[in-house]
């Protein structure tokens, strides 16, 4: 982290920020009238199924997540020396536009159990219990940077998907929101 | 410290806290107070009431309320970078180490020199400024407007740069409750107490509203100690957030409240770490406007002296914060609310030297309980006129029988009743409805998910405010589905609250203020009625009236009441003007949050950022990126230098330059082609796989929108750039035309700006470059890889790559990319391959420089007024399909032969600098608008020709080619000959592309 105040304020909270560098990130859009096959072909590939609405799903270290109207991010791990999309490019090939989009965004995680309760203050979105619940995902802003943020299936936590050349002010925004004291704390 | 040098404290009264002694300074004396005061009752507990200069009239002004609304207990608050003016002193939490300071006057508060303007109010009368200065018009910018921002003015705002720091935070619940006092709480609790999310939020420090204020019992308790037990409980509960010191400043759509929190106001200076203020952004699902009221002055003759005190501010000072505001006291009333202030007075042992209430009758308990402290009564009386000049030393009565009185007293209490505070209830459009009863305007039709409580819903008696904020929670609570249960209202002692309306004494001798803060008087009101601006919200800007930082909120009601009485009409045919956000000022530091300095937009950064860094480059903000425009060497002083070596070191050898930042989109599907075709001007479903093209996009009206190239990687997949600055524009425009133009085209659009790391490696030896830098077996000969080729391959030993022979500088040229996280490692790889090649990199300055040479057009010709045609890109037009902008582009005035085409341009004299922005005309005309032929767009000293070369937009350029103009810069000062000729300065056959 980049300074003291922020390391002892992280600690004071119980909060860890950390950057998830390792991943493969594959956009997958539908195309016309596919959608049973794409269905069936994910199944296949990766064990899932593509949500409808503003969640995300995970099976065996793969996640979906819905990324807007027939279009969705795979996230899996990368593996070193092969392009990650190319496996998936090939099985969905035909029903879904597939794009290499692991360098186009930079995944922050936070984790901890007080983390809701000092990221609401920061976020354009309630983060409630009952409004965001584990497994759902939002796009929308924080401060003035434009993100995409699901919180994990334990609820501890959530990642923070940034454009990458944006990353070094968003790294310095998620510091400072995680720095701030909660309300309900 | 003792209490002994605020005299006017009183003994055992008040919930301020005497165990915590501040000292503060006002005007440089030092005064003391207690933890709990405001600024306002600190000075009235030290007997001070004059503390400023009118606006207008340099009229001494004192404390005429206690809470947000005040017009006049205006102040300067702290000094240097921190001086804030135009504080009010009746809701400034005090401080230890406070400095305050009286605004207006000049030399000294007491003795003020300016206030002479009083003498000439007949020239400062309404609409003054609209009479008196008119002629001659020369005269308003030099003379009368200084003169007059110098004379009318409020506090000083600090030079220096604000050193504090300023938040933005968001918040939802399920039920905001704004007011904290009987009907707030109320809602509060019963809301809370079913599970609802309940954030409740004050303007003051304290919580509790009136219940402070009043002398009241709730359930058998005094209600400051009842208070104390609610909100006890409130905050115990974890689905409860509170926010003192916090004003709902204004009502937005879908349920969204602006909010200000006063974080460390009272504080000498904030915490480390801690802001200032915070911005709130609450959304709420239901709210619960329960600001209680704000009671009326009623207009008589200087009743603006210091000394003349609402009732229910006096009722402040005595019940809240334990002081004294005088030692005699006139009360002037029309209302038992008001009236009754006498009970107030005789327990905090102020005498009552009369009773004056404009009704010709009273109620009984009023009338005997004011004889009993042998106090004269007045009843279907008015207190004329205020005698005394800096404080109030007397007051004159009319009696019912019309005979005068002097009465002699240090304080005027005096109140018209109450206006519920409903602005909140207006911000989306709401009228008020007047109600005679109360002779106040009430809360109309309110936005979806909106309801009032208690006496901001004209419900002023305490039982009526306990009752239906406990209602309101409830059914707000059940509203958004949870289970609320009524609750137990709470018994209180009983009140009285006849009211007669009555607003204005027009037997005044002296000038009746409407308007405190605006200087706005009764004859103002008069004189604009009979000028003709007899509707409110003319008469409101002819007037000023309510105009100034209160809001109007002691003045809107009286001045429209008195225009009422002045046309006929009544109140409610009369109107009342638009409350708009925000409810009371909001520091434009909160508004612009840690949004300030560096921060005031995000920063984007270059794959190749850090190395570029390094290697000390000088950076230029280009939109939200940061560019390397040069790479100084050490021994370079000037940028000409460095760029002409950047230029010469790419056109004789080879450079790289970071292209990243260029807009990129993944276009897929099988309709891609088709889709594409639509949007450029040109052909792309016939490119061929592996190949790109150079397109050019119209905006709708005709008019270009952006250039760049498509590159196609499969059949159904195509690989589009965009200029830096439109990457966003052409993807929303693309997603437009996707979604809404073309849904039936299956075409699949994924913005890719940020995925790969891009580089132009441009020079005669760029071959040998990346032929370093790709694996084998790929062949980036000529024959194999010609101009125009596209490649998917890898590079650096098995990084997924992309290679395209694309040439913006009119070199042999490539731009390479790789996944943006190996960014960094291609930009130090390419350095190291390249060193016995004489590699350097180059940044867009000597970019820019090139593509003049070239001819390529740029920002400054693409600048949302040219056509295809006009940039030379006329012939690139297909006429075989439809795209968008073809139809609209064939108006006559963007086909007109005589539109200013792009040339180029360059000097006569070769030593001679160019100039963009100079203006074309014919070499021997004159040189005015009407002969302008076009103007010069982009200039640059081009190295490869020595001397200056430029781009500019000419009225017939081609048949102009050879001519020689001027290039006349009359902002310059400059007139340089030019010749017209090929806007290719260099390499025009291209056979540089090629090799």
């Amino acid at each position: 982290m980049s300074n003291p105040a922020t390391e002892a304020a992280l600690n004071r909270s119980g909060l860890t920020i950390s950057r998830r560098d390792d991943v493969a990130m594959t956009h997958v859009a539908l195309r016309r009238g596919r959608r049973a096959d794409l269905d069936a072909r994910v199944s296949a590939t990766l064990g899932l199924t593509l949500p409808d609405t503003s969640r995300t799903v995970e099976a065996a270290g793969q996640m979906a997540a819905w990324a807007g109207p027939e279009q969705w991010l795979v996230i899996g791990p990368q593996e070193a020396g092969t392009d990650p999309s190319a496996a998936l490019a090939k099985a969905l090939n035909g029903v879904a536009s597939v794009v290499d989009v692991s360098d186009s965004r930079v995944i922050f995680r936070v984790r901890g159990a007080s983390a809701a309760d000092v990221l609401s203050l920061s976020m354009g979105i309630d983060l409630h219990d009952k409004a965001f619940k584990p497994g759902d995902v939002a796009i929308t802003h924080a401060s003035h940077l434009g993100v995409m943020v699901w919180r994990h299936a334990d609820g501890q936590g959530y990642d923070f998907a940034c454009a990458r050349t944006y990353a070094v002010d968003f790294g310095h925004w998620l510091e400072d929101a995680c720095s701030k004291r909660g309300v309900f704390a | 410290m003792t209490s002994e040098n605020q005299a006017f404290r009183l003994a055992g009264r008040g919930v301020v806290d005497r165990s915590k002694t501040f000292s503060f300074t006002f005007d440089g004396i030092p005064y003391e107070g207690f933890a709990g005061d405001t600024l306002a009752s600190a000075l009235l507990a030290n007997g001070v009431h004059l503390v400023g200069r009118s606006f207008k009239y340099h009229r001494p002004r004192g404390i005429l309320t206690s809470g947000s609304e005040d017009p006049s207990a205006l102040v300067e608050l702290r000094t240097g970078a921190r001086r804030e003016p135009n504080t009010k002193a009746t809701v400034t939490e005090l401080y230890d180490g406070l400095e305050a300071t009286s605004q207006n006057r000049f030399p000294s508060l007491r003795f003020d020199f300016l206030a002479v303007n009083s003498l000439l109010s007949p020239v400062f009368s309404a609409g003054f400024y609209y009479k008196t200065f008119m002629w001659p018009a020369s005269f308003w910018e030099k003379l009368y407007e200084p003169m007059i921002r110098r004379a009318a003015g409020l506090g000083r705002a600090a030079m220096e740069e604000d050193p504090d720091s300023y938040d933005k935070a968001n918040a939802f619940c399920d039920v905001l409750v704004v007011g904290s006092g009987a009907a707030g709480l109320m809602a509060a609790i019963s809301a809370a107490r079913s599970g609802a999310r309940v954030i409740l939020a004050d303007e003051s420090f304290a919580f509790g509203g009136r219940l402070l204020a009043e002398n009241r019992t709730i359930d058998g308790i005094n209600s400051a100690a009842w208070v104390k037990a609610a909100i006890g409980e409130l905050s115990s509960l974890s689905n409860v957030r509170l926010l003192p010191r916090t004003t709902i400043f204004g009502a937005y759509d879908g349920g969204t409240y602006g909010a200000v929190e006063r974080v460390a106001d009272h504080l000498v200076k904030p915490a480390p770490g801690q802001p200032r203020q915070r911005l709130w952004r609450i959304v709420a699902k239901r709210t619960i406007v329960a600001q209680g009221a704000t009671e009326r002055p009623i207009v008589f003759g200087n009743n603006d002296r210091p000394g003349v005190m609402l009732a229910s501010a006096a009722r402040s000072y005595i019940n809240r914060y334990g002081v004294a505001p005088g030692r005699t006291a006139v009360v002037f009333s029309s209302n038992d609310d008001g009236a009754a202030t006498i009970n107030d007075l005789a327990n905090a042992g102020i005498s009552v030297a009369a009773l004056v209430d404009a009704r010709p009758a009273l109620p009984d308990a009023i009338t005997a309980r004011a004889e009993a402290l042998g106090a004269r009564i007045f009843a279907g009386g008015v207190v004329s006129d205020a005698i005394g000049g800096s404080r109030v030393k007397g007051a004159c009565i009319i009696d019912a029988s019309g005979a005068t009185h002097t009465l002699s007293c240090d304080l005027i209490i005096v109140s018209g009743g109450f206006n519920p505070n409903m602005q909140m209830t207006t911000h989306l459009g709401g009228r008020p409805q007047w109600r005679d009863d109360l002779a106040a305007f009430v809360p109309g039709a309110m936005p979806k998910g909106m309801t009032a409580a208690g006496a901001a819903n004209g419900s002023f008696s305490l039982a009526s405010c306990l009752a239906e904020g406990a209602r309101a929670g409830s059914a707000a609570a059940a509203d958004v589905g949870f289970d609320a249960k009524p609750i137990a209202i709470p018994a209180s002692d009983e009140e009285s609250n006849g009211i007669s309306a009555f607003w204005h004494v027009d037997r005044a001798k002296h000038k009746a203020f409407v308007d405190l803060q605006n200087d706005v008087t009764a004859a103002d009101v008069a004189l604009a009625q009979r000028e003709g601006f007899s509707a409110v919200e003319h008469l409101k800007r002819y007037t000023t009236l309510g105009m100034a930082t209160d809001q109007g909120r002691t003045s809107s009601v009286n001045g429209l009441a008195i225009l009422a009485q002045l046309t006929g009409k009544t109140i409610p045919a009369t109107g009342i003007t638009t409350a708009r956000p925000p409810y009371s000022p909001v520091s434009l530091g909160a508004l612009a949050g840690e949004h300030r300095g560096k921060h005031f937009k995000p920063t984007r950064l270059t794959p190749s950022h850090n190395w570029a860094k390094e290697q000390g480059a000088v950076f230029v903000e280009a939109g939200l990126w940061l560019r390397a425009l040069y790479f100084p060497k050490p021994f370079e002083t000037d940028a000409q230098t460095t760029v002409i070596r950047e230029v010469n070191g790419v056109r004789n050898g080879v450079g790289v330059c970071d292209v990243s930042t260029l807009g990129k989109v993944e276009v897929h599907g099988p309709d891609a082609g088709k889709f594409l075709d639509r949007l450029y001007i040109n052909m792309m479903s016939t490119l061929a796989v592996g190949r790109a093209r150079y397109g050019a996009m119209l905006r709708e009206d005709g008019i270009m929108m952006d250039d760049g190239t498509a590159a196609r990687f499969a059949e159904d997949r195509y690989f589009v750039t965009t200029t830096t600055v439109n990457a966003i524009k052409v993807v929303q425009h693309m997603e437009l035309c996707k979604q809404w133009h073309w849904p039936d085209l299956d075409v699949q659009i994924v913005p890719s700006t940020d995925q790969w790391a891009q580089y132009a490696v441009a020079g005669p030896r760029a071959r040998d470059l990346i032929a370093r830098i790709v694996d084998k077996p790929f062949d980036v000969s000529n024959a194999a890889f010609p101009y125009m080729a596209v490649a998917e391959l890898t590079a650096l030993g098995g990084i997924k790559a992309r290679l395209y022979r694309l040439s913006f500088s009119g070199e042999l040229a490539y731009e390479i990319a790789v996944p943006a996280r190996h960014g960094e490692l291609l930009m130090r790889t390419l350095m190291e391959k390249g060193q016995d090649l004489g590699v350097i990199p180059y940044g867009t300055e000597a970019l820019g420089v090139m593509r003049i040479e070239k001819g390529h057009v740029g920002g400054p010709e693409l600048n949302g007024t040219t056509t295809a045609a006009d940039v030379g890109l006329g012939k690139m037009a297909s006429k075989k399909k439809d795209y968008i902008g073809r139809v609209l582009a064939e108006r006559p005035g963007l086909t007109n032969p005589d539109r200013p085409r792009l040339a180029g341009f360059r000097p006569v004299d070769r030593a001679a600098r160019l100039r963009s922005g100079a203006h074309f005309v014919g070499r021997n005309t004159e040189p005015v608008a009407a002969n302008a032929l076009g103007h010069m767009t982009s200039v640059a000293y081009s190295p490869s020709l020595g001397h200056w070369v430029g781009l500019g937009f000419l009225s017939g350029a081609e048949t102009r080619m050879g001519e020689i103009i001027r290039a006349y810069d009359p902002v310059r000062g400059e007139d340089t000959l030019v010749e017209v000729v090929s806007p290719t300065f260099y390499d025009s056959e291209g056979a540089r592309l090629r090799v």
